[in-house]
């Protein structure tokens, strides 16, 4: 049985930019852009029960990015909410509510534009998994000093890929590594970030935002 | 104009009483053949003397001749000096300064108290005029103050909107155009010859760094970045973008929250950012420090806001760099607070420290 395509909104001030983002999803098999709008007046004004995910510019002109995802999370908890941003500006993943991060990915402009990134961005976020852009989480180092410090640098790969929003699997295939190994290496990340499995906060979602905060 | 005339009415009053009894030795015996008695004479006349005064400061409040045309005001100076000094002869020969027979005497007096009530008048009418005089300079002043005051408050928030404006502008638009050149760049890569791909990635590669650096830190320069979404956010901005080799310590989210729920005035939130960007500027540009410990405190009840920023950097030195921060001392003391760069107490290089009143009113322009 064919999937239903994922309803996408695509929230972008500049026109080239928006043009090239609903282009680019129109010849991704599985995407439909149903929504678009083009300043976070207009944004706010679209009810987000009607699409699964929505790609929104972090700097809408009359309004901010997080302000518009987080509107739409609050009436439709299960959106996927993708930030795009041409600066880097990932640490405002940070003010989210950690109970509430899951589900939203951070994507820059750059990466955007290829329809690889944008594709895995789009089904992390709406398959609830946070997720930060994999070239903007290669590019970080851990701060001196930070529990990231303590990890060894197989450690900081996995937990660079997990940021970026790639399964357990995921990351032993782009690693050369065996499944089982990477779970070992998660549970090793997690003790070491203090995070425990049986936490009511998804440890997962919690390592992701850590990474952020204490690497640069 | 009552004050001034009573002055001076009660010290003409008083010199007379004084003058004529003990300098000129005039007593009423001569005139009544009683024995004499000065401390009886100085309280008599004393007393119909200020009574005359009395009556002058009276008249001048029924018919304020200080507020009237300069015709009629002589006409009532010379009306209300002839009253005062018909009543003050009348008055001094009920109290037996005179005998009744005393016709010539009684004129003479007539004229000269005439004469020291115009007098009174007129000095009453210059110090009046005068004193006009300086309340409309004071004012004049304080009014041209309080223009230039608000032409430079004007100033400051034209050139702070410009500023937003074209780092919004650098933010968005440029931004955007920059990254959409990047993607051309490399699809055109693609396309081509390895070695002309290669020449082409460069310059791709030259854009993003001209997008992520310069332009960056171009448009943080003009305003810092996130200040308008508060405090919290525009501290967060700066210190994530401290290097990785750098370990910090932080502890402001907390007052930085509690000042941004209290809705703390922009000037002073501008201020903290610029404080706080130019103190790690020094710590890690110019002061090669590893580790940074910044505290914030102040939030509800604290009427002041406290910065504290230690690096283990290379210390004050013999020439520290402190222009900027010298510049931003001077709008800290503006605001009412203090800033000190001095040897770090906790950490091996300097430390940071500012004090600002949460209150933003400048202290100039405080009354």
């Amino acid at each position: 049985m064919e999937r239903r395509p994922l309803r996408v909104a695509v929230i972008e001030d500049q026109p080239l930019y928006r043009q090239m983002l609903v282009g680019l999803l129109g010849s991704a098999p599985g995407f439909s852009v149903t929504r678009s709008a083009n300043s976070s007046a207009q944004a706010l004004a679209l009810d987000p029960a009607d699409f699964d995910v929505a790609l929104v510019d972090l700097d809408l002109g009359d309004g901010d990015g997080f302000d518009v995802g987080l509107a739409y999370r609050s009436r439709n908890p299960r959106l996927g909410v993708v930030i795009l941003s041409a600066v880097d500006a990932v640490h405002r993943m940070l003010a989210l509510d950690p109970q509430d991060a899951a589900g939203w990915g951070y994507l820059s402009k750059t990466s955007a534009l290829s329809a690889g990134s944008l594709v895995a961005a789009l089904s992390a976020s709406t398959e609830g998994r946070t997720m930060i852009d994999p070239a903007l989480a290669r590019r970080r180092e851990a701060r001196q000093g930070s529990p990231l410090d303590s990890l060894t640098t197989r450690q900081e790969e996995v937990l660079s890929l997990l940021a970026a929003g790639l399964t357990n699997a995921a990351i032993g295939e782009e690693l050369g590594i065996a499944a089982r190994s990477v779970d070992n290496h998660v549970i090793a990340v997690y003790s070491a970030l203090g995070l425990t499995s049986t936490e009511r906060r998804n440890p997962r979602v919690q390592a992701a935002l850590l990474f952020v905060e204490h690497s640069r | 104009m009552l004050g001034s005339t009573a002055a001076v009415g009660i010290l003409f009053a008083g010199a007379t009483t004084v003058q004529s009894v003990l300098a000129l030795g005039i007593f009423s015996q001569v005139l009544r053949g009683t024995a004499p008695e000065p401390t009886l004479e100085i309280v008599t006349r004393g007393i119909v003397n200020l009574a005359t005064a009395a009556v002058l400061v009276g008249l001048v409040a029924i018919l304020a001749p200080e507020r009237r045309r300069p015709a009629l005001r002589m006409t009532l100076t010379l009306v209300i000096a002839a009253s005062a000094a018909v009543f003050r002869a009348l008055a001094q020969l009920v109290a037996g300064v005179y005998a009744p027979s005393a016709g010539l005497a009684l004129v003479t007096e007539i004229g000269t108290t005439a004469i020291a009530a115009v007098a009174t008048l007129l000095i009453g009418f210059a110090l009046v005029a005068a004193w006009g005089r300086l309340q409309t300079v004071e004012r004049q002043r304080a009014s041209s103050e309080l223009e230039a005051r608000l032409a430079y408050a004007e100033l400051q928030d034209e050139e702070l909107r410009v500023r937003r404006e074209v780092a919004h502008g650098i933010h968005g638009s440029v931004q955007n155009v920059f990254v959409v050149l990047e993607a051309e760049l490399n699809d055109t890569a693609r396309r081509l010859a390895p070695d002309d791909a290669e020449r082409i990635r460069r310059a791709a590669e030259t854009v993003r760094g001209l997008r992520e650096g310069e332009l960056r830190s171009l448009s943080s320069v003009l305003y810092p970045v996130d200040l308008d979404r508060g405090l919290d956010p525009a501290l967060t901005a700066l210190v994530v973008r401290l290097p990785a080799h750098v370990a910090v310590e932080l502890d402001f989210h907390e007052a930085a929250r509690a000042l941004d729920a209290d809705r703390l005035p922009f000037d002073t939130r501008l201020l903290l950012v610029r404080v706080v960007e130019e103190a790690l500027t020094n710590a890690v540009g110019h002061g090669d420090a590893h580790r940074i410990r910044f505290a914030l405190e102040g939030g509800a009840g604290s009427p002041t806001i406290r910065v504290t920023l230690d690096d283990d950097g290379i210390g004050l030195g013999p020439h520290p760099v402190r222009s900027g921060l010298h510049r931003l001392g001077r709008q800290v003391e503006l605001l009412g607070g203090v800033l000190d760069l001095v040897p770090s107490p906790v950490l091996s290089g300097a430390r940071l420290h500012a004090i600002v009143p949460r209150d933003d009113t400048p202290a100039a322009a405080r009354v």
